[in-house]
């Protein structure tokens, strides 16, 4: 009688099972035979459940007709109670997007834009072609202007419409040069608008907000703390500095302070949203900040180990 | 009046019909706000302040300047009669339906009869459009259609049974007089048989009308749209109209069959605006399952047609037969 109604009510398990085995969430799932742990929790509708007496939708102890059709009315009652909690409780998630848009996380990864340099106005590329090797997609193409103080990019091309995304090309770029932006509004009647060249990518870098991510930042989060070397490229003293601040930082007791710690190498202010927006990263900053006072010789161990 | 009665008929049932096409319309636009607040979203909302009233006549615009594509291989006959066979039935079933006493088309004798006979038509234009679109994906569909349509037609025909058995009457209009007084409607009389009477109506209804959790004769991932894939244009607002017609009229004839129609407290022209409430409650009931469940398998759904609710709209049917023997004809 088990089968009536073509097994509907059946949960979708081997049957013989003699010991009651781990369930999704690590609770004990009844089995055929097992003994009934202390809820038999069928990992469907975890969220809606309720302590103590809640009833599981699809309970194996359930036999016969009776039995099954008490059952289907119960997991029926639950489903429609569902959708009608949502009809009368709860408000509208939706955000009217073109009228109104929601706040951007700040490491959102959108179209990509090249930075000019504030004070100079000149471009910050130097055409060392790094985000040309690591892109994946192989998407950017550039071709270095070799000159005497430093090096320009004589073309730089991004085909946008390729673009995996991926914020490779962001992380490893030397001088801040190629940042990505708040914006996904890339819909276009002609590919070609997507293929983006020098003077496009400024102008977008220009038009729209920029993302928290730059090159410099993205390694200082990742890189232990690191006594002053003097050869970094242009932020070698800044970087001594945070090697300095960090312990101060770790004395603090917020994990933002700590952040502030170790993301403010570049900038001495680090906007405050950026302790909010990245989980994982603010955690793998608390970690670096809050690292032993800089030893020298330690650093050092720890970087051959890696 | 002067006029002939062919004239009045006419005349009746070119109101009726547009009525019925209005509210299929605006009806598609109360499913899309209900569905869309049981998923958390608003639903239509720009076109016409406030809340998108305008949508459903958008709709039916980009329908209608859409280009009507047929398919070489299509057989043209059967693929362009299909959708007006599908829709002819759907809004016929309107004919008979009572909106209040002396207000409707026609008012027979045998409404209920007629209701069920040319509800169970549709089928006829859906198999068309099926077979008509020579493309596998739309006879599979069509196929699994009639064999889903032909076991659910008896359940829902043993269950409407049960209120002309309780009225004695097959005639719409007689079987809500026998509703009047307070807890008259059906869905509280003979002791608990009229609310499982309603429930088995629903499930049948739902399933007669292929809607989700029975709705596989249309599935994205195997048989994309279903029998209406090669459908387009007017000709897919068609057989769209005619779904909802047909909805909404088992929705009336739940409402009548079971919820008292026109009855309501109140001045007797307040009785078509109850009636229509009530039918559209039961449009939401069926609209709230919809919005609720999954689909089931095809056996499945099979099973519970013959295994569960034919047995059960039967015994119902003998129960109602009994309890009026047994009160020899007062009311129960």
């Amino acid at each position: 009688m088990s089968d009536f109604m073509g097994g509907l009510s059946k949960p979708p398990e081997p049957p013989t099972r003699s010991e009651p085995s781990r369930g999704v969430r690590g609770r004990t799932r009844e089995t055929r035979d097992g003994p009934r742990g202390p809820e038999s929790v069928t990992g469907f509708g975890t969220g809606t459940q309720r302590g103590g007496g809640s009833v599981a939708v699809l309970r194996d102890g359930a036999k016969g007709f009776w039995g099954e059709t008490l059952q289907l009315a119960r997991a029926v009652g639950r489903t429609m109670g569902v959708t009608f909690k949502n009809l009368v409780a709860r408000k509208p998630v939706t955000v009217m997007y073109p009228d109104v848009r929601r706040q951007y996380p700040d490491r959102f990864r959108g179209v990509l834009a090249l930075t000019y340099d504030k004070e100079t106005g000149e471009e910050n590329c130097i055409g060392c072609r790094l985000c040309e090797y690591i892109c994946p997609p192989q998407v950017i193409k550039v071709e270095m202007l070799k000159a005497k103080e430093r090096n320009w990019a004589k073309h730089f091309t991004l085909e946008l419409y390729s673009c995996e995304f991926c914020e490779l090309c962001v992380q490893v770029c030397p001088t801040d040069a190629i940042v990505m932006l708040k914006t996904f509004e890339l819909a276009t009647s002609d590919r070609r608008e997507l293929l983006l060249d020098k003077d496009r990518l400024h102008a977008l870098g220009l038009e729209h907000e920029h993302s928290w991510a730059t090159g410099t930042r993205l390694r200082d989060m990742q890189a232990p703390p690191k006594a002053a070397r003097g050869e970094g490229h242009r932020d070698g003293a800044t970087r001594g500095e945070a090697a300095v601040t960090a312990p101060a930082a770790a004395a603090k007791p917020a994990g933002t302070a700590a952040l502030a710690g170790a993301g403010s190498a570049e900038e001495s202010a680090t906007p405050a949203p950026a302790a909010k927006a990245d989980g994982p990263s603010t955690a793998e900053a608390v970690k670096t900040a809050a690292a032993p006072p800089a030893a020298p010789g330690e650093v050092k161990t720890k970087e051959t180990a890696e | 009046m002067t006029l002939p009665p062919l004239a009045q008929a006419a005349i009746a049932a070119f109101i009726v019909l547009n009525a019925v096409i209005l509210m299929v319309a605006y009806v598609t636009l109360l499913e899309r706000k209900f569905a869309a607040r049981m998923q958390s979203r608003i639903g239509p909302y720009y076109v016409g302040w406030p809340h998108g009233w305008l949508q459903p006549i958008a709709d039916a615009l980009k329908l209608m300047l859409k280009e009507d594509v047929v398919p070489a291989a299509a057989d043209r006959w059967v693929y362009n009669l299909a959708p007006i066979a599908f829709l002819v039935p759907c809004v016929l079933i309107f004919a008979t339906i009572p909106f209040a006493p002396g207000l409707g088309v026609a008012d027979l004798n045998i409404g209920i009869l007629f209701f069920l006979a040319v509800s169970a038509l549709e089928i006829v234009g859906l198999f068309m459009g099926g077979w008509g679109s020579n493309n596998k994906y739309a006879l599979i569909s069509a196929m699994r259609a009639v064999n889903q349509i032909i076991s659910y037609d008896l359940p829902f025909i043993f269950t409407a049974l049960v209120p002309v058995v309780l009225a004695g009457s097959m005639q719409l209009s007689e079987i809500v007089s026998a509703q009047t007084g307070l807890f008259g409607w059906f869905v509280f009389r003979a002791w608990g048989l009229g609310v499982l009477a309603l429930l088995a109506y629903l499930v049948a209804t739902i399933a007669a009308e292929n809607r989700v959790p029975f709705d596989i004769l249309e599935a994205e991932s195997e048989l994309v749209a279903g029998f209406r894939v090669e459908y387009s244009g007017m000709k897919f607002a068609l057989i769209q109209l005619g779904e909802y017609a047909h909805i909404l009229g088992t929705s009336f004839l739940g409402a009548l069959l079971f919820l008292g129609g026109w009855l309501g407290p109140g001045p007797a022209w307040l009785g078509p605006i109850w009636f229509l409430l009530k039918a559209i409650f039961v449009f939401l009931l069926i609209t709230w399952v919809r919005w609720s469940f999954v689909r089931i398998r095809v056996d499945q759904i099979l099973a519970i047609s013959w295994k569960l609710l034919l047995p059960l709209s039967i015994v119902l049917l003998m129960a109602a037969a009994f309890a009026v023997a047994w009160s020899g004809g007062a009311r129960v």
